[in-house]
């Protein structure tokens, strides 16, 4: 019985998540033609295979590609992480800065930037940003789990929040008394930007997102269970506590790497994953993976058009994926509704 | 874990770039070769005297105009209007340029705030190999710093000399016109909603006392204070000069029916001038025409 049931999911999971990666593929095709420097694909083509000038060379491998690629790996770490976050909360407004990640990031990297920090080394700003997400993680733990206790979901919804309101408090403190260029520097940092891009920061990223992101996937069965209530669950063997505990704080860790490298971008982590959702149903087996390819591919074209609409000048992604994923979800609500 | 490695691989590059610098080059070459350490503390090294130049701060792009460098720059921003660099291609507000299209331009240096833009475009492109010299003016010391660099890295250092006497005579003239008359008490408004003001350490505040006031906000714990009302009327300025706000007759109009504002003696007294933004907020060659316009305003009879 259950033999027959993973094999018909399997059937249907593969044909999906391969539509998906073509959407990745096609996304990354155009996200590397296009950009404010306006090169042709055929130099483009010519730039890949190391026959073009220096310059267009330096764009497309050195710009170009690294940037589309951390896109892939920061979109899918964030879808996958709210598919997450929604499942274990199982709270369809859950999303991957819920547990205060993104205020304990910003605050780490604001600290920074009003510190002086900014100018001479920027490097030190994604640290700060890592540090004050994981201090942000381990404080809404520390208030959500009680010796003894289990790990209650509503207690850690509100810590969340609590958390999140008092980090935001201490972020406008900060700027009170931050110069003009520092607040500008901070309000860049916090509105979301892949502009930073290097095979450096893209190869780090994906090293921390791809395992642990892999690892989530891994998990979908249980969440599964765990969507049919947390006691069910455990009726039917799964290790609830374990599993919840584990997953929110990889989560956690993938959302904090991914704003140390971009800044918050939102909407992705609860857009794409109900959207799969409301297209292919609640399945994690394909939930999981394909809000990971579906992610990549949103955050990868929603950069482009940053990138492009108003060049030279770039705005920020964030606008973007709220400006264009909220009507289409709406939209997709709408639908589904009876 | 991860940015922390990035912090070391900057570190690394850093410290590299730094002894690179201090040690190992070659007398010789050091001096046929321009070199300056940028107010983000980095040196930029050219084997030239930059051609190509992509300023993405107004200010200093004023600055290379009244060198006469207007030729050397090859884009501009939505905020350099003048006719000379009207052709240029725009990289629209400066704060989130594209770094290809900056690359494309293939210019030979980039000047930019040390962290002002979009966090990373100074960073990506010194790290494609792009000179960068990042510039942050906050006072009068500074923008002569600023104007000195210039000169060196364009290789137009009698320009920025003479330049530099031109800024030098005007403030000392203008303190010399005003050094018998009482400082007036005064506060400079970047814009009335909300009163945001110009505080301690900042260019205009030094611009102010040249010109004869006492900043009455010269005390305020931040550069650029947001300030209530409340705290207008305890400091009781005697004048105050004002950008963003259209003429100064119509704002008085408005301010003497504004509950509050009306109560404030440089209101009553009619003593509220409006300044054109661009050319009063830039710390740049414009300061000859500010400080001269502000001693005008605070001391009329002695600037004539």
């Amino acid at each position: 019985m259950t033999r027959r049931t993973s094999a018909v999911a399997v059937d249907s999971v593969l044909p999906k998540l391969g539509v998906l990666s073509v959407a990745v593929l096609a996304a990354l095709l155009l996200s590397i033609v296009s950009g404010a420097a306006g090169i042709a694909p055929v130099d483009v083509l010519s730039a890949l295979t190391g026959r073009a000038d220096a310059t267009t060379q330096v764009i497309v491998r050195e710009l170009r590609l690294p940037r589309a690629m951390l896109a892939l790996v920061t979109g899918g770490g964030l879808a996958l992480a709210g598919g997450v976050f929604q499942a274990l909360l199982r709270n369809p407004l859950a999303e991957p800065y819920i547990l205060g990640v993104s205020n304990g990031a910003a605050v780490g990297a604001v600290a920074l930037v009003v510190a002086g920090f900014g100018a001479a080394w920027p490097a030190v700003i994604p640290l700060g940003a890592l540090l004050g997400a994981v201090a942000a993680v381990a404080l809404v733990f520390r208030i959500a789990t009680r010796v003894g206790h289990a790990l209650d979901t509503h207690v850690l919804l509100l810590a969340g929040v609590v958390v999140g309101a008092f980090l935001n408090a201490v972020i406008l403190l900060l700027l009170t008394f931050a110069d003009v260029e520092s607040f500008r520097s901070a309000i860049f940092w916090m509105m979301g930007s892949l502009a930073g891009a290097s095979w450096t920061t893209t190869g780090l990223v994906a090293l921390y997102i791809l395992p642990a992101s892999i690892l989530l996937a891994a998990l979908a069965r249980p969440f599964n269970l765990i969507a049919l209530g947390e006691e069910t669950a455990s009726y039917l063997g799964a290790r609830v506590e374990r599993i919840k505990l584990t997953s929110y704080v990889i989560a956690s860790l993938v959302v904090a790497a991914a704003v140390a490298a971009c800044g918050v971008i939102g909407f992705i982590g609860l857009v794409v994953p109900h959207t799969l959702r409301l297209l292919w149903g609640s399945d994690h087996r394909l939930l999981l993976p394909g809000s990971f390819l579906a992610g990549g591919a949103f955050l990868l074209l929603a950069d482009t058009a940053a990138r492009t609409v108003a060049a030279p000048a770039e705005l920020p992604v964030g606008v973007i994926t709220a400006l264009v994923g909220v009507p289409f979800f709406v939209v997709l609500l709408r639908r589904a509704a009876p | 874990m991860l940015p922390f490695r990035t912090g070391r691989v900057g570190a690394v590059l850093t410290l590299a770039l730094l002894s690179a610098c201090g040690s190992s080059e070659p007398r010789a070459a050091e001096q046929t070769e321009i070199a300056v350490v940028d107010d983000a503390g980095h040196a930029v090294r050219l084997a030239a005297p930059a051609r190509r130049i992509v300023s993405l701060i107004p200010a200093r792009t004023d600055a290379i105009l009244a060198l006469g460098g207007a030729d050397r720059l090859i884009a501009r921003t939505r905020w350099d209007g003048h006719a000379s660099i009207a052709h240029l291609p725009s990289i629209d507000n400066a704060l989130t340029p594209a770094v290809e299209w900056l690359i494309a331009q293939r210019p030979d240096l980039v000047i930019a705030w040390p962290d002002g833009q979009a966090r990373t475009v100074v960073t990506r492109l010194r790290e494609l190999g792009v000179p960068v010299y990042a510039s942050s003016v906050e006072t009068i010391e500074d923008l002569r710093r600023a104007i000195d660099h210039l000169g060196t890295l364009l290789g137009m250092t009698e320009e920025a000399r003479r330049l530099l006497g031109d800024v030098d005579t005007a403030l000392a003239q203008v303190r010399r016109a005003v050094a018998d008359s009482p400082a007036v008490p005064v506060a400079y408004l970047l814009g009335v909603e909300p009163p945001t003001v110009a505080g301690p350490g900042t260019y205009l505040d030094e611009v102010l006392t040249a010109a004869g006031g006492r900043n009455v906000f010269g005390d305020a714990p931040a550069k650029w204070p947001q300030v209530s009302l409340e705290e207008f009327l305890r400091r009781a300025p005697a004048a105050l000069i004002i950008s963003n706000a259209g003429s100064s007759e119509e704002l008085i109009a408005r301010l003497r029916a504004a509950p509050g504002w009306r109560e404030l003696a440089a209101v009553r007294a009619g003593r509220v001038h409006t300044v054109d933004a661009d050319s009063v907020n830039r710390p740049g060659p414009t300061v000859i025409g500010t400080v001269q316009r502000f001693a005008e305003i605070l001391h009329p009879s002695a600037a004539r």
